[in-house]
């Protein structure tokens, strides 16, 4: 069960010009978003969040954030899978309720085999 | 500033130049602005500090000089450039315009499928007839396949070419043997078995 609404954080993404103070992307998020799906800005990248055509999206996980500082507070970060442009794709982010900032945190291709052998079931039963 | 990973105020800004791909491969350099936490090393990007503008300012200048050299390529790609807005009803000195002035990013990504397929301007010439289309890929397959297999000493014989829906690939079936060509992988495979091939050039007609 996610932790965070995924629905919630979309509609963050869709306010213009509210987001670009709410919203937080990681350098490492914004580079390979733009490798991987062509998202080569900051706006892409949101409007893609709020009303991007995800197939086969679900549910992957909640993991607690690891980053090595010391009094980090106890942070969650939901992942999903879907499918975009026929490429797997991975997508997390997390709600820091410090700073009051959404974070996207991954967003690339998925190669993991098992998602990308799901996909080529999925696909070659006509499902994509 | 705070860091949203770590909740740390040790946060700095920071700038280095860096390049990202066009969807056509051409590369974009820029000044990449970006806050940094001193305490647990991520870096990242928030409304304070965008981005985009540096990026899109050296994105526009890579398009207008990439207009030119694609228009140039064109003519010896495909032919003359009143031919190509002709074929396409794209009103004449279009071109021109675009090169003089920079394209817009739709007419960019005209130009670069033409210059990395210029044989879409037969498709065109045929008024996008399906039937001519297929034909036009199956020559274009033909020649692929032909040049892959130059030195090996096989010649190409295809008894058909169906589409596949898996990745939207072409499959290619040999008659002799009867393998599936879907990969480079397999490919590689085949020159090995050194069958009895027919050939393929430009006259060759899709079989019913």
């Amino acid at each position: 069960m996610p932790f965070y609404c995924l629905d919630t954080f979309k509609g963050i993404c869709g306010e213009i010009p509210g987001r670009n103070s709410k919203v937080t992307v990681t350098r490492g998020a914004a580079a390979r978003a733009s490798e991987d799906f062509n998202l080569d800005t900051l706006d892409k990248i949101m409007d893609f969040v709020f009303d991007g055509e995800f197939s086969m999206k679900h549910f992957d996980c909640t993991r607690d954030l690891i980053k090595n500082h010391t009094g980090v507070p106890h942070l969650k970060v939901d992942s999903y899978k879907f499918i975009v442009d026929s490429k797997p794709c991975y997508f997390a982010f997390f709600f820091n309720n410090t700073t009051n900032k959404w974070v996207i945190k991954s967003l690339h291709a998925d190669d993991s085999p098992q998602f990308v052998n799901n996909v080529m079931a999925s696909k070659l039963a006509g499902l994509l | 500033m705070i860091c949203s990973f770590c909740n740390s105020e040790n946060v700095f800004t920071n700038s280095e130049t860096t390049s990202k791909k066009l969807f056509n491969g051409e590369q974009v350099s820029f000044l990449d602005n970006f806050f940094e936490c001193a305490d647990c090393g991520e870096s990242f990007y928030e409304g304070s500090l965008l981005n985009d503008n540096n990026f899109l300012e050296e994105k526009k200048n890579v398009i207008s000089i990439s207009t030119k050299s694609l228009i140039s390529r064109l003519k010896d790609k495909v032919g003359p450039i009143s031919s190509i807005e002709r074929v396409f009803d794209i009103p004449p000195r279009t071109f021109n315009r675009w090169k003089n002035d920079g394209a817009s990013s739709g007419a960019y990504v005209f130009l670069s499928f033409l210059d990395h397929l210029p044989w879409l301007f037969d498709v065109a010439a045929h008024k996008f007839n399906k039937e001519k289309t297929e034909r036009i890929i199956v020559r274009q397959a033909g020649h692929i396949l032909n040049s892959r297999l130059n030195g090996t000493g096989a010649e190409l014989f295809v008894d058909s070419i169906v589409s596949s829906k898996e990745f939207g690939e072409l499959t290619v079936r040999w008659n002799k043997p009867s393998v599936a060509i879907t990969n480079k992988a397999s490919m590689e495979g085949v020159f090995e078995v050194e069958p009895e091939f027919g050939y393929l050039n430009d006259d060759y007609e899709m079989e019913a």
